[in-house]
C-alpha cells in the first residue's frame, strides 16, 4: 500500500506547498469581466508582489426571497481563465503605428514641420493613401510613444473636422453595461467634439425587434433567479448550459420545484439534457410550432371554454378590445388601421384624437376611450395615462366588450393570407358599423382579427381549418408539421399543458429565448409567434412567466445618469447616435451587393414592399424614421455658415434655410450618395469590441470598402437594377477610410486591421462598473493591479 | 448642425399618423414632423477635454431614461461641497469626472437605481402623469445610496425605479412588467397596451400587421451563391452561427487554456449523413464558402447535428489557425463573419409613429446572419 504512505508522508507531499502557496496573496480585489457574456459574475482577484496569481467567483451573493435557490455559484470556465491575458504574449503593451503609415506620416512632417499639414499631404495623395491602405491586415506595425500615436490621431480629428466635418468621425463599441464607464470615455469624446456613436445591440443581431413591436420597449426580462417561479419553461434558441453557465442552475433546479422544462433546438444541445422534453424542430421554423401552439389556445382555451384569468387579462393588458377598420382593397374586404378617437363625432374636438382610440363599453354599448394610449401620454394633461377601465375623456367607468360575435351588424368575409405556401382563406368576422365624421365605417375589434387570423372556426363561416388534420389551412397542428417536421400530438400536449398551467398558476408559464432565434431574417415574427401563446395566458408581467430574451448584455441599469455622461449631454444637446446596421450597409457598400428584398422576403406587392433596401433606408432617414451620419454632401458647419450668410438668424431661421435647400435638391443627404467621395465616413474608433472581424456581418466587403486591402469576395453586383433612390456610382469605391484606431488589451483581428492600436487596461487594472439582464446587482470593474507595461483604461486614454 | 431623428419616449412618437415623403411632394417638409429634426450647437472645439473632465450643468435641469426623469438639482449641488473632486472651468466650478472613480461615482449618485431619493421622485413623476399611487413603491429605499467603494466591499442590489418595469420589493425575483400589471402603468406603445395588432401602414404593406408565419428566404433569392464554384465534391448547407463554449464571442478563444480544451480553432460541425455524402471525416480539414468569402477550418462529423446544417459557433479569430484558402487562389481564409453579408429588413425602418420611433439600439433593422447558405468541400492541400 506504497500509495497510502505517499500520501501521509510530508516528504512526498510537497506538491501541496503549490496549493498552500496560493493562498499567501498580498491581497484580494473585486472585480468582473467585461465581456458581453450576460454572465456579470463577482470575481474576487488574488494579487501577489504585484502580480495577478489567480481569480475566484466572489461567492458573497446575498440571498433574494427565501424560497429561491441561490445565485451561487457564479463564474465559468472561461472567466477563470482571464488572468491569462494580463501577462500573455498577445497583450498589447505599447502604442503601436502602421509603418507604412508612420513613414508618410513622418516623411511628411518633416517636410511641412507641421502635423495636420503631413496628414492633410497624405490624404491628398492617393498613391500615399492606398500604400498604407493595402498594408492593413499584413503585420509591420511598430512600437510608438504615446505622444506620436496622439499627434496622428489628433491631427486626423482636426483635418476630418475641418475638411468635411466630425460626422465623419465614428466610433464603435458595444454593450456599455459589460464596462460602461469605459464606454462612456470614448463616447463622451465623440459626442463632445461632434461625432457619431454606432449602436450595437440591433447590429449584433440581439435586439428582439418584437419587443418595440409588441412592448415599445427595447428589452426587459426577468432575471435568472426567477426561473425558478416558473412552472412551465419552453426554452428554444437559447443554449442555457453553453452560453448562460452561471445561470442553468436555476433551469436545473425548478425541476426540483415542480416546473415542466421544453426545449427546442435542431441539435441535440446542452440544454436539452436538462429538459422534460427535447423537441427537434427544424432549424428556423419555430415560430410554425407557436402559431399552431396558439391556434389550440385560441380554440380550446378562448373559445371551446372561455377560461376566465385569460380573458380577464387579454381584456386589460393586451390591445384586443381596440377596433380595427375594415377596408376594401382591390375588391378584397382586409384588416386596416385602428379606428381614431377623434374620427368620431363623440371625441371629435379632443387634444390628439388621432392618436387616441376606441373600444366598446359592454353595457351601454357606447364606445369609449380608454386612457393610456400615445395620445394621453403626449396630450400635455397629467393623470389619464393609465390602463383603468375608465374613459380618459368623460371619466366614466367601462367594460371593454372583448368581441362582436354576440353583438354585430354584419358578417363580412375578410381575405387572410398564409405565407408559408402562399394560400389566402376568406373568413367571416363579426362586424359594427360607426358613425364617423368621414361617413359610416365597418369595424371588428382586434381580438376578432386574431381569431380569424388564426383561423379559429367560430360558426361565421369562410375558409376556417374545421379539424386540427388539415394540413392546407392556417394554423392548425397538421399544417405546422410541414415546416417544423414535429408531429401534431406534440403541439396539442405542449399547448394543453402550457395552457392549463397558466390557467392553474395565474401565468406562470415562461420562455426564454435566444440568439438561436433573434438571429434568422424574420426573428421578429417568430418572436411574436411565441410571444402570443404567452400574452393570449396571462403569462407577461408575472413572476415565473415572461418572455425572457437574453442574448447580449444589453441592461445598463443605471441608465438614466449614465446616458447624460456618456453623450456629453451634460454640456450641450444634439448627440449622434447611428443605427449601425443601416451604416455598415450603406458605408461598407454591401447594399450593392443585395438583390431586391421583395425577392427573398416574403411580402405582399405594393409601392412600400417592393422597394429595395438602399431606398427604404434613404426614406427612412429623410422622413425623420432612422438616422444617418455623415449628414448632408457638404460640411455641417458650412451649411450654417451659408445659411447665415443667406440672412438666417435664429435656429429656426436656419432649419428653414436647410429645407429649402434640400427641397432644391441643393443638399442631398449623405445616404442618398454613399458613394461620393465627401460622403465616406473617414476616422473610426474602435474599442471593447472586435469591429472588424467579430462582430462585421460582411467582414470581406469591411476590408475591401472601409479598408482597402485584400479580401476574398467574389459577389456580384447587383443592385443597380432595383434602386430608384439611392444614387449607383459606376465605380464602386474601395479604402474609404483613413484612420482606424484600435484601444486593445489584446491582440486580436481588428488590432491587426487598425493603423493605430493603443494599449487598454483589462479587467483587473481599472475602474468600472457592470450590471447584466441575468441579476438585479451592480458589480465594480477594479484596478486590483495597476495596468501592466503601458496600458491606460479607456477613460483616462480619451480624456 | 446635428441632425436628429423623430425619437421613442418624446412628442415625435405621435408625429405620423401616415407615410408620406416630402421628397416626393407627398408632404411639406416640417422638421420634427415630417421629417427629421435639425439642432444648432455651439461647440468650442479648445474646451472638449475641460468638458470632458467637469460634469456638466444641464444636469441641474434633471435625468430621465425611458421617459422617467426626475430632478436632481440639490445632489449636482452636494457634489459641489465635496472640494476634493472638484473642476474649475473659466472660473466655474464642477463636479469633477477627471479620475474614473469620479466618474463612476457620478453614474452612481445620479441614478435612480443607486440613490433611493431619487427612485422615490421618478415615481412621484410618474403618479402625476399616470394618476396612480406608485412612490409607495420607492417609500423604504429613499435612503439608499450606493457608491464605488460599497460596491467593492460587497454585492449591492439596485433600487427598483421606473425606468425598469419589474417589482423588486421584500426581495423579490425580478420579472419584467410586473410594475404594468400590478400598477396599471401603461406599456410605451401606441394604446398603451401590449400589442397583437401592428397597425403602421408599413406594416400592413409588408403583411406584418397581424402576428404570422413567414419561410426563411431561399438561398437562391438571398444571392450569395451567384457565382461560388465547388471545386470538389461540395453541398449547399445553412450555415448557424451560435455563441460557443470556448470562448466569448472571440475572447477566451484565444487563450492556452480554451484552445487546449477545445480543438485549437472553431471547427465546422457537420452531421454524419452531409460528411459522409462529402467524403469528410472527422479532423478533416474543409472550406466553408460563398461568394462573400471563405473560412477554412477542421470538421467536427457529429450524429448531434442534423442534415442540411452545418455549426461554426461564432466568433473566431484570424490570429490563430488560419490556413490559405485553395478555393479563393492561395489568400489568406477568412473568419466566420467572411461568409455573411448585410440584409436589412424593411419594415423594421419605419418610424415616427407610437413604438415604431427611433431610439438608439431599441427600433431598427438588425444584422440577421442565420439565413446564410455556403458550400462545404474537403481542403486537399493545407498550407499556412
Amino acid at each position: 500500500m506504497s500509495w497510502i504512505k505517499d500520501l501521509i508522508s510530508p516528504k512526498t507531499r510537497k506538491w501541496e506547498e503549490f496549493y498552500r502557496n496560493r493562498w499567501q496573496h498580498d491581497k484580494v480585489v473585486r472585480s468582473t469581466h467585461g465581456v458581453n457574456c450576460t454572465g456579470g459574475c463577482s470575481w474576487n482577484i488574488h494579487v501577489k508582489d504585484g502580480i495577478v496569481v489567480w481569480e475566484t467567483q466572489a461567492l458573497d451573493y446575498p440571498i433574494l426571497d427565501k424560497t429561491l435557490p441561490p445565485y451561487e455559484p457564479r463564474g465559468c470556465q472561461r472567466g477563470i481563465s482571464f488572468s491569462w491575458y494580463l501577462y500573455s504574449p498577445i497583450r498589447v503593451k505599447y502604442p503601436m503605428i502602421r509603418g507604412a503609415l508612420v513613414d508618410l506620416f513622418n516623411a511628411e512632417k518633416a517636410k511641412t514641420g507641421d502635423a495636420l499639414k503631413a496628414w492633410a499631404n497624405i490624404q491628398a495623395n492617393p498613391e500615399a493613401r492606398r500604400k498604407y491602405q493595402k498594408a492593413r491586415g499584413k503585420g509591420g506595425f511598430r512600437r510608438a510613444t504615446w505622444d506620436e500615436a496622439k499627434e496622428i490621431i489628433a491631427a486626423s480629428n482636426i483635418y476630418t473636422v475641418k475638411k468635411y466635418g466630425s460626422d465623419r468621425i465614428t466610433g464603435f463599441s458595444p454593450i456599455p453595461a459589460m464596462s460602461m464607464l469605459s464606454y462612456a470615455a470614448g463616447s463622451r469624446f465623440l459626442q463632445l467634439m461632434g461625432g457619431v456613436n454606432l449602436s450595437f445591440y440591433d447590429w449584433y443581431c440581439d435586439l428582439p425587434n418584437s419587443f418595440p413591436e409588441i412592448w415599445g420597449e427595447q428589452t426587459d426580462v426577468a432575471e435568472s433567479a426567477d426561473w425558478y417561479n416558473s412552472k412551465f419553461i419552453a426554452c428554444m434558441g437559447a443554449n442555457l448550459g453553453m452560453t448562460r453557465t452561471p445561470d442553468v442552475h436555476f433551469f436545473a433546479e425548478s425541476r426540483h420545484n415542480g416546473t415542466k422544462t421544453v426545449v427546442f433546438a435542431p441539435d441535440f444541445n446542452m440544454v436539452a439534457k436538462y429538459a422534460d422534453k427535447w423537441v427537434p424542430v427544424h432549424a428556423g421554423q419555430d415560430g410554425a410550432f407557436w402559431m399552431a401552439v396558439t391556434h389550440v389556445i385560441l380554440k380550446e382555451y378562448h373559445y371551446d371554454k372561455q377560461t376566465p384569468y385569460f380573458i380577464d387579462y387579454t381584456k386589460k393588458y393586451t390591445d384586443s378590445p381596440f377596433l380595427v377598420e375594415v377596408v376594401e382593397e382591390e375588391g378584397k374586404l382586409v384588416p386596416g388601421r385602428l379606428l381614431r378617437a377623434g374620427s368620431v363625432k363623440k371625441y371629435k374636438d379632443i387634444e390628439k384624437g388621432e392618436w387616441k382610440f376606441l373600444n366598446i363599453d359592454s353595457k351601454s354599448g357606447d364606445l369609449v376611450c380608454p386612457g393610456g394610449s400615445s395620445g394621453h401620454r403626449w396630450d400635455g394633461k397629467d393623470g389619464n395615462w393609465n390602463l383603468k377601465f375608465e374613459d380618459a375623456e368623460t371619466g366614466k367607468a367601462y367594460d371593454p366588450v372583448l368581441t362582436l360575435l354576440e353583438n354585430n351588424d354584419e358578417t363580412l368575409q375578410l381575405e387572410f393570407v398564409e405565407y408559408g405556401k402562399n394560400n389566402t382563406a376568406q373568413r367571416g368576422v363579426p362586424v359594427k358599423h360607426i358613425d364617423t365624421v368621414n361617413g359610416k365605417v365597418k369595424v371588428t375589434t382586434v381580438y376578432d382579427l386574431i381569431m380569424a387570423q388564426y383561423g379559429v372556426d367560430r360558426g361565421l363561416g369562410g375558409d376556417y381549418p374545421k379539424t386540427y388534420d388539415e394540413k392546407e389551412a392556417a394554423y392548425t397542428p397538421a399544417w405546422q408539421e410541414i415546416l417544423t417536421g414535429i408531429g401534431p400530438k406534440t403541439v396539442l400536449q405542449f399547448a394543453r399543458e402550457w395552457a392549463r398551467t397558466a390557467e392553474t398558476t395565474h401565468g406562470k408559464c415562461s420562455i426564454i429565448i435566444g440568439a438561436g432565434i433573434n438571429h434568422w431574417y424574420h426573428n421578429n415574427l417568430i418572436y411574436r409567434a411565441g410571444t402570443m401563446a404567452l400574452m393570449l395566458t396571462g403569462c407577461i408581467g408575472v413572476n415565473g412567466g415572461g418572455m425572457n430574451h437574453y442574448v447580449g448584455q444589453e441592461k445598463l441599469a443605471p441608465s438614466d445618469s449614465w446616458a447624460t455622461i456618456m453623450s456629453g449631454k451634460d454640456w450641450q444637446k444634439g448627440v449622434r447616435l447611428q443605427q449601425a446596421p443601416i451604416w455598415h450597409y450603406i458605408n461598407s457598400n454591401q447594399w450593392r451587393y443585395d438583390g431586391n428584398q421583395a425577392d427573398y422576403n416574403t411580402v405582399p406587392k405594393n409601392d412600400l414592399s417592393s422597394m429595395h433596401s438602399a431606398d427604404m433606408a434613404v426614406k427612412a432617414v429623410r422622413n425623420g424614421w432612422m438616422p444617418f451620419y455623415p449628414q448632408y454632401n457638404k460640411r455641417n458647419i458650412d451649411i450654417v455658415k451659408d445659411a447665415e450668410k443667406a440672412g438666417a438668424k435664429t435656429d429656426d431661421e436656419i432649419k428653414d434655410y436647410v429645407v429649402g435647400q434640400l427641397k432644391k435638391k441643393e443638399l442631398v443627404h449623405s445616404v442618398a450618395e454613399p458613394d461620393e467621395e465627401v460622403n465616406f465616413p473617414r476616422v473610426w474608433y474602435i474599442w471593447r469590441g472586435n469591429a472588424i472581424a467579430g462582430s462585421a456581418k460582411g467582414h470581406e466587403f469591411f476590408l475591401k470598402h472601409y479598408l482597402g486591402t485584400h479580401n476574398n469576395s467574389i459577389a456580384e453586383e447587383v443592385a443597380d437594377q432595383f434602386v430608384k433612390d439611392i444614387k449607383v456610382r459606376s465605380e464602386n469605391p474601395e479604402g474609404k477610410m483613413d484612420l482606424i484606431v484600435n484601444l486593445n488589451f489584446r491582440m486580436d483581428s481588428s488590432a491587426l486591421y487598425s493603423d493605430i492600436i493603443l494599449p487598454a487596461a483589462s479587467w483587473y487594472e481599472k475602474t468600472d462598473l457592470n450590471s447584466t439582464d441575468m441579476h438585479s446587482f451592480i458589480h465594480p470593474l477594479s484596478p486590483a493591479i495597476a495596468p501592466v507595461w503601458e496600458s491606460k483604461s479607456d477613460w483616462v486614454i480619451f480624456r | 448642425m446635428v441632425n436628429v431623428p423623430i425619437l421613442h419616449d418624446s412628442a415625435g412618437e405621435v408625429s405620423q399618423t401616415e407615410v408620406k415623403d416630402w421628397s416626393k411632394g407627398e408632404c411639406e417638409p416640417i422638421p420634427g414632423k415630417t421629417m427629421h429634426d435639425m439642432v444648432i450647437v455651439d461647440r468650442d472645439y479648445t474646451k472638449i477635454y475641460d468638458k470632458f473632465i467637469s460634469l456638466g450643468p444641464n444636469v441641474r435641469n434633471g435625468l430621465a431614461a425611458h421617459g422617467n426623469g426626475y430632478q436632481c438639482a440639490d445632489f449636482y449641488e452636494k457634489m459641489l461641497d465635496d472640494k476634493d473632486h472638484l473642476q474649475v472651468v473659466d472660473g466655474k466650478v464642477y463636479p469633477s469626472l477627471c479620475e474614473d472613480e469620479e466618474a463612476a461615482n457620478a453614474v452612481l449618485y445620479l441614478s435612480s437605481l443607486t440613490n433611493g431619493e431619487l427612485s422615490h421622485r421618478a415615481y412621484q413623476n410618474a403618479e402625476k402623469r399616470t394618476g396612480l399611487k406608485l412612490a409607495d413603491i420607492s417609500e423604504g429605499a429613499k435612503d439608499v445610496r450606493i457608491n464605488y467603494k460599497d460596491l467593492q466591499a460587497k454585492i449591492h442590489r439596485y433600487n427598483q425605479s421606473p425606468v425598469w418595469s419589474g417589482l423588486m420589493n421584500d426581495d423579490r425575483a425580478y420579472s419584467a412588467f410586473t410594475y404594468n400589471v400590478e400598477r396599471l402603468v401603461p406599456w410605451r406603445t401606441l394604446t398603451g397596451r401590449q400589442h397583437f395588432y401592428l397597425d403602421h401602414e408599413g406594416y400592413i404593406k409588408f403583411g406584418e400587421h397581424l402576428p404570422t408565419y413567414k419561410p426563411s428566404p431561399r438561398p437562391e433569392a438571398y444571392g450569395e451563391l451567384r457565382k461560388s464554384v465547388a471545386t470538389g465534391r461540395a453541398k449547399v448547407l445553412n450555415v448557424l452561427t451560435p455563441h460557443g463554449k470556448w470562448h466569448i464571442h472571440s475572447t477566451y478563444g484565444d487563450t492556452l487554456r480554451m484552445l487546449t480544451l477545445s480543438r485549437g480553432m472553431e471547427p465546422c460541425w457537420l452531421s454524419v449523413e452531409d460528411a459522409a455524402e462529402l467524403g469528410i471525416q472527422d479532423n478533416d480539414w474543409v472550406e466553408v464558402f460563398n461568394d462573400n468569402g471563405v473560412y477554412s477550418t477542421r470538421a467536427c462529423v457529429s450524429a448531434r447535428i442534423p442534415k442540411g446544417v452545418c455549426f461554426v459557433y461564432h466568433a473566431v479569430e484570424r490570429t490563430y489557425s488560419t490556413p490559405k484558402s485553395q478555393i479563393r487562389g492561395g489568400k489568406r481564409s477568412g473568419m466566420n463573419n467572411s461568409f455573411t453579408r448585410v440584409h436589412l429588413k424593411p419594415n423594421l425602418m419605419v418610424g415616427g409613429y407610437g413604438q415604431f420611433t427611433y431610439h438608439f439600439n431599441y427600433w431598427g433593422p438588425v444584422g440577421v446572419n442565420r439565413d446564410t447558405h455556403v458550400l462545404v468541400q474537403k481542403m486537399e492541400k493545407v498550407e499556412f
